[in-house]
């Protein structure tokens, strides 16, 4: 009985954390199920459930075009990323490219807000008649998820030891061919990893994709800020909306969860 | 001055603080006149919405200096750490 008071404070502790946490996806949850009236009473839990925002959200708005743009954005962008990121990461942990210093200048890449590259990127989209589609966004996602996944695979480059590729080109393979058959099969949750990271920060920008794309190319989060119209705020299909946009990457994280600390070390992360 | 693991921190955080946009947009679009905007909504705000593009490249690169020095001390704590 007493080990259960000693570990009452800190299950107090995490319940309260528990609520703060919970209680925005809870409250959008039921924002997006009530009548339009009972919005403005935000704590009443007495109301009929209506469909009617989530109808409208899914078969007469914008909102499955724009998540449609989204997926296809967040896909692009990860496959460019690990095309051209998983051969650098390579090149940085194996040949030590750029001495000690490069590494660090591509973390930076990722650490700069996004205002700092818009205008310039706006000119030349612009230039290039490029502005409402869908490579734009791509364009813009990849200042980011491209230094990212460098980054994040460098770290578990480092954890493969060199005798893996030195065995397989003693059994015949080039240095090409024992990194795309030897290596990258064995790094496959880093790549995975990696993706799913990358893919949830193209999917959450709202900087890039507000300024870059147009009615056709809009992405999820254009179409959430979009329901904040001249009429006012549309609460409850902004609530339905909004369920729909965390719901994938929710899922997604899950199964990530785990690799995003081992990625984020480094590589200082042993074992 | 502080241990090097606690001085990245701050400084990754200090790094993500400029980068407050999606938080200003979506709650009050720069507040009472100007009272709430963060940087990057200001230069979103000059550079398209009143369209000085030549305005905003310039407060643009005031931010890359001041986000120079912060990665700089932040590369030296963890080359330290």
């Amino acid at each position: 009985m007493r080990k259960f008071y000693r570990e009452l404070p800190p299950l107090a502790l995490l319940l309260v954390a528990l609520v703060v946490v919970i209680f925005p996806y809870v409250w959008t949850l039921l924002t997006s199920l009530k009548p339009e009236a009972a919005i403005n009473r935000p704590l009443d839990w007495n109301f009929t459930p209506t469909l009617a925002h989530w109808q409208r959200v899914l078969l007469e708005s914008n909102i499955p075009l724009q998540v449609r743009n989204s997926a296809l954005v967040g896909l692009f962008t990860v496959g460019i990323a690990l095309l051209l990121g998983a051969p650098a990461a390579y090149a940085f942990s194996r040949f030590r490219a750029g001495g000690s210093s490069l590494r660090f200048i591509i973390l930076a890449a990722q650490m700069l807000p996004p205002a700092v590259l818009i205008v310039p990127f706006f000119l030349i989209m612009y230039n290039l008649k490029l502005l409402d589609s869908i490579w734009a966004v791509v364009a813009t996602h990849l200042t980011f998820a491209l230094p990212l996944v460098t980054w994040f695979l460098i770290g578990f480059l480092d954890d493969v030891p060199r005798d893996l590729e030195e065995q397989a080109m003693i059994d015949g393979c080039t240095q090409w061919q024992a990194f795309y058959k030897v290596i990258l099969p064995t790094i496959r949750p880093g790549l995975g990893a990696a993706a799913l990271f990358a893919f949830i920060l193209s999917w959450n920008d709202l900087f890039y994709a507000l300024l870059v794309t147009g009615k056709e190319s809009a992405t999820l989060p254009v179409g959430i800020a979009g329901f904040w119209t001249f009429r006012g705020i549309e609460m409850g299909q902004m609530s339905a909306a909004i369920i729909l946009a965390i719901l994938p990457v929710t899922i997604a994280s899950f199964f990530v969860q785990k690799y995003l600390v081992r990625g984020l070390g480094g590589g200082a992360l042993k074992g | 001055m502080l241990r090097p693991t606690l001085l990245a921190a701050i400084v990754i955080r200090m790094l993500d603080a400029f980068k407050v946009y999606e938080y200003v947009y979506a709650i009050t679009r720069g507040g009472p006149g100007e009272s709430t905007e963060t940087i990057q909504y200001h230069i979103y705000r000059v550079g398209f919405l009143y369209y000085r593009l030549g305005e905003a490249s310039a407060m643009a690169y005031v931010l890359i200096a001041v986000i120079l020095v912060l990665v700089v001390t932040l590369f030296y704590s963890l080359r330290r750490a």
